[in-house]
């Protein structure tokens, strides 16, 4: 089948049916010629001219080929990138009345059973967050972990938090969960530790909180009756 | 062999934040390999392989590290601890 080049107009003899130049270098002239009737070019300064040379010729493709195109440098911005688990930390931190309240409760008579209770829930919950991080957490070092929290629950001192202490619900969540792990692999002597990602967002955020008002202090250091 | 302008920068990424961190190494085409594994500590070393002349390079690095440093100031506060007891 033959059919007419539709840019140097000669017949050529088609390979496919939907060929439309007779060569590689008719269909690249062709579209240097469609891209040059085009009005606005990117870049282009002045004004267009009213006739424009379409008809380009091999010589003038290879030197078009040979010049270097610089396109100017535009200055990119740099969106920043930013961090769910931050994020959700942030909502945590932020929106919370939580270190209110615990502000309030140091500013009570009962500052003190605050203080106590305070000073060794961070302890514990600092240690609970490295056994979440590390490896293997060895079961006889989570069960005495599980009841120093016993004991702290049971201490005078928790007993008589004011009314406003905040953190309540999150030691208890974490304890009934630490005892329950406890108890399901007492037959072993190490397990991966691992929280849902919401009880460690929360952990974290409650340590940051208690972090403003409690000092650091070593597990071994601390009695919890 | 390190192509030239090119600077390595080890981070240590703790593992809570790590797909974030990850994240933004893949999308920005930073050239990057895992240096190590902290197992005991939750940590993943990662070697980042950055071009000097690139501002954006440096834009992406900074804003790695802010992640991290911010994520370090809520997860420790103070000196990261090892051992738990004493």
């Amino acid at each position: 089948m033959e059919k007419e080049c539709q840019h140097c107009k000669k017949t050529f003899t088609v390979k496919r049916i939907d060929s439309v130049y007779c060569s590689r270098s008719c269909r690249q002239l062709a579209y240097i010629a469609r891209k040059a009737t085009k009005p606005k070019v990117m870049g282009m300064e002045g004004e267009i001219p009213s006739t424009l040379d379409v008809n380009v010729t091999e010589d003038k493709l290879s030197q078009i080929r040979q010049e270097k195109i610089i396109v100017p440098k535009q200055e990119q911005k740099y969106v920043p990138h930013g961090s769910r688990i931050l994020n959700l930390i942030h909502d945590r931190i932020n929106d919370d009345k939580k270190l209110l309240a615990l502000n309030t409760c140091l500013n009570t008579q009962e500052d003190i059973h605050t203080y106590w209770v305070g000073l060794r829930l961070r302890c514990l919950l600092e240690c609970l967050l490295l056994f979440s991080e590390a490896k293997f957490a060895r079961i006889s070092d989570l069960m005495e972990l599980c009841n120093a929290l016993t004991q702290v629950r049971k201490s005078r001192h928790y007993q008589n938090l004011p009314e406003l202490f905040p953190y309540k619900s999150t030691i208890e969540n974490v304890h009934y969960k630490l005892r329950t792990l406890c108890i399901k692999a007492q037959k072993v002597e190490q397990i991966k530790f691992s929280m849902k990602e919401q009880d460690k967002i929360e952990l974290i955020a409650v340590r940051y909180e208690f972090a403003q008002f409690f000092r650091k202090a070593k597990f071994s250091q601390l009695d919890f009756e | 062999m390190k192509p030239r302008n090119t600077k390595e920068e080890c981070i240590k990424i703790p593992t809570d934040i790590l797909l974030d961190v990850l994240t933004i190494i893949v999308k920005e085409h930073i050239r990057h390999e895992i240096a190590d594994v902290l197992e005991s500590r939750g940590i993943v070393k990662v070697s980042l392989y950055l071009n000097e002349n690139l501002l954006k390079h440096q834009k992406v690095l900074h804003n790695i590290q802010s992640i991290i440093d911010e994520y370090n100031e809520y997860r420790y506060s103070e000196t990261e601890e090892l051992n738990w007891k004493d």
